[in-house]
Formats: C-alpha cells, sequence, structure tokens
C-alpha cells in the first residue's frame, strides 16, 4: 500500500464520519498537492477529532482509558511475576561461559521481557481499540499519551512501588526509545483492533 | 450561542463563505482564507470549525452529487444562516467601535 491509500485508509478507518473532507483531500492531492501535505491534513484531521470527541464524553473516554490501564497493569503484573520468578538462566549462562561481559550477559538476560513488552502494549491498544465502545482512535491515543506521561513520570519510582512494573516491563533498557515505541505499540494495537472490525473499504 | 462575539478563525470562515457564494465548500474556503486572509490553515480546522458553526445555527450545510475526481465523494456544501450573519454584522460593529480613537493606528494600513 502506498502512503497515499494508506493515508486515506487511515482517515477512513479512524474518521468515516468525514467522507466530504476526505473527498477534499483527494481533490487536492489531485491537482498536485504533495505526500506531506496530505500527511499534515490527515493528522490535523485525526488530531482534531480525537480532542473534540474527548472533550464531549470525558467520562466514557476516562472508562475506556482506566480499561486499557487495567488490562496492562494486570497483564504486566502477571507477566513480571512469572518472568520474575522463572526465568530460565541457561542462555546468560552458557553466554557467560562463551566469554560474554557481565554488561552483555545482563542485556541479553533483559532481552526475555521484550515479547511482554509488546504483548501487554498491544494488548492495551486493541482491547480499548473497540470502535463500538466509543470513537476508538480517540481512546487508544489518549492511552499512549496517558501512559507515556505515566512512564516518564515513574522513571524514579524504587522496584516495589507499583509503577516499577510499567517502567520496567514498558521500557526495558532502552529508556528513551522506549518512550516512542510504547505509544506506537499501544496505537498499532487499537489500530488492529479497528482494522480488523471493519475492512478498509473504499480508499483512494 | 452563549458567546456573543465571533472568533478571528470564525469570523474568516463565514466572510469566505459569503465571497464564495454558492459554491462553498472545504477546498475553495481554504484557498479564500490562505489567498486572500494570508493566513495558512488546515482542512481539518475548517470543518471542526464549520461543524461548530452549524451546530450554533450560524451555517448549514448540504451534500452534492459524488463526482469520480473525489473518488466518488460528495462535497459538503455550506451556507450562512440569517444568524450567522447577524453574527458577521455584530462583530464588524464591535471591532470597528474598538478601532476607532486608536491614534496609533490612524494614519497608516498596518
Amino acid at each position: 500500500m502506498n502512503p497515499q491509500k494508506l493515508a486515506f485508509g487511515l482517515l477512513r478507518l479512524l474518521a468515516p464520519a468525514h467522507d466530504a473532507l476526505a473527498g477534499d483531500l483527494l481533490e487536492q492531492v489531485r491537482r498536485g498537492r504533495s505526500g506531506l501535505w496530505l500527511w499534515r491534513q490527515v493528522i490535523g484531521v485525526l488530531f482534531a477529532g480525537c480532542i473534540r470527541d474527548l472533550r464531549e464524553d470525558r467520562l466514557g473516554a476516562f472508562k475506556v482509558v482506566a480499561l486499557g490501564w487495567a488490562a496492562m497493569l494486570a497483564f504486566f503484573f502477571i507477566a513480571g511475576d512469572f518472568l520474575a520468578h522463572s526465568g530460565d538462566q541457561t542462555v546468560p549462562r552458557l553466554l557467560s561461559y562463551l566469554g560474554a561481559n557481565h554488561a552483555g550477559v545482563l542485556w541479553l538476560e533483559r532481552l526475555r521481557y521484550v515479547p511482554a513488552t509488546v504483548i501487554g502494549c498491544v494488548l492495551s491498544g486493541w482491547i480499548v481499540g473497540r470502535p463500538v465502545l466509543f470513537y476508538a482512535a480517540s481512546v487508544f491515543v489518549a492511552l499512549a499519551v496517558a501512559v507515556t506521561a505515566i512512564a516518564w513520570y515513574a522513571a524514579p519510582v524504587p522496584v516495589p512501588h507499583t509503577l516499577f512494573y510499567v517502567v520496567v516491563l514498558a521500557l526495558p533498557y532502552w529508556w528513551w526509545s522506549g518512550l516512542l515505541i510504547v505509544p506506537l505499540l499501544i496505537v498499532a494495537g487499537g489500530l488492529w483492533r479497528v482494522a480488523s472490525s471493519e475492512p478498509l473499504g473504499r480508499i483512494a | 450561542m452563549s458567546r456573543q462575539h465571533l472568533t478571528d478563525f470564525e469570523l474568516m470562515i463565514l466572510l469566505a463563505i459569503l465571497r464564495i457564494g454558492d459554491e462553498a465548500y472545504g477546498v475553495p474556503i481554504a484557498r479564500e482564507i490562505e489567498e486572500i486572509g494570508r493566513r495558512k490553515v488546515l482542512l481539518a480546522a475548517i470543518y471542526t470549525c464549520l461543524d461548530r458553526l452549524e451546530d450554533n445555527g450560524l451555517v448549514t450545510s448540504s451534500y452534492g452529487d459524488p463526482t469520480p475526481e473525489r473518488g466518488g465523494r460528495a462535497k459538503r456544501f455550506f451556507e450562512v444562516t440569517g444568524k450567522g450573519l447577524k453574527a458577521v454584522k455584530e462583530t464588524q460593529r464591535a471591532f470597528t467601535a474598538l478601532w476607532s480613537g486608536i491614534p496609533q493606528l490612524k494614519g497608516g494600513t498596518a
């Protein structure tokens, strides 16, 4: 799918009520507007739609974002507990015997958490991305922003703190890139849910 | 509507619709604001504002026929209502009143 079709596909999926606007954009693109211009417009449509929807039903949005948080935390608690107590030390030991230094072994050991990170974030986005609940894009974007903001705030929390599980599992050993990866994973989960609920349909 | 006067962006959009006449839909409204108002705008911002104006009864909208050049999508045409026209005039009156009697603004085109 080329970038132009992807832009119109996103618009169709996430802002189905803006059919006339999509027509305006297509008309402009066919008159020579650039792909960059199109993407700026599409992001503007989605952003404006998110803000308007969240303002219109703040309580509803809060409930769904809370549901996303609950799903993510529940998953991270279960996965964190499982990984902490049943971690297989075979690979790190083998690497150690083979001469890998301590930092390298530790880093690889932590890679065990990556699947949990991916699954937890995508799962929470997928859960809140139910179009029947709300205007889906608004909610999973709000969840992505909320999780990123809290993860940023929670960076220095001590180990027993509840938010430690979010920080460790959501942002393992890649602190700055994690702040980008986590919201993207949540948005990907939400998009996956919306796309699987409704076919892409007519695009440019 | 609870507010007495329009924001500058609302006023620009209403004036653009009045200037364009019967063919006022998203693209020409944006072009009018960019070329005559000399202001860069996102179509999303225009539609958000138009939805708000419609909710407040200042504009009405209707759909035209779908056209192939728009991928089979219809144009959404906008028209200023009597209430909208009254709001434009009232805003103009308020601005004109505020404009007058300012020595710094006399004798120039700003």
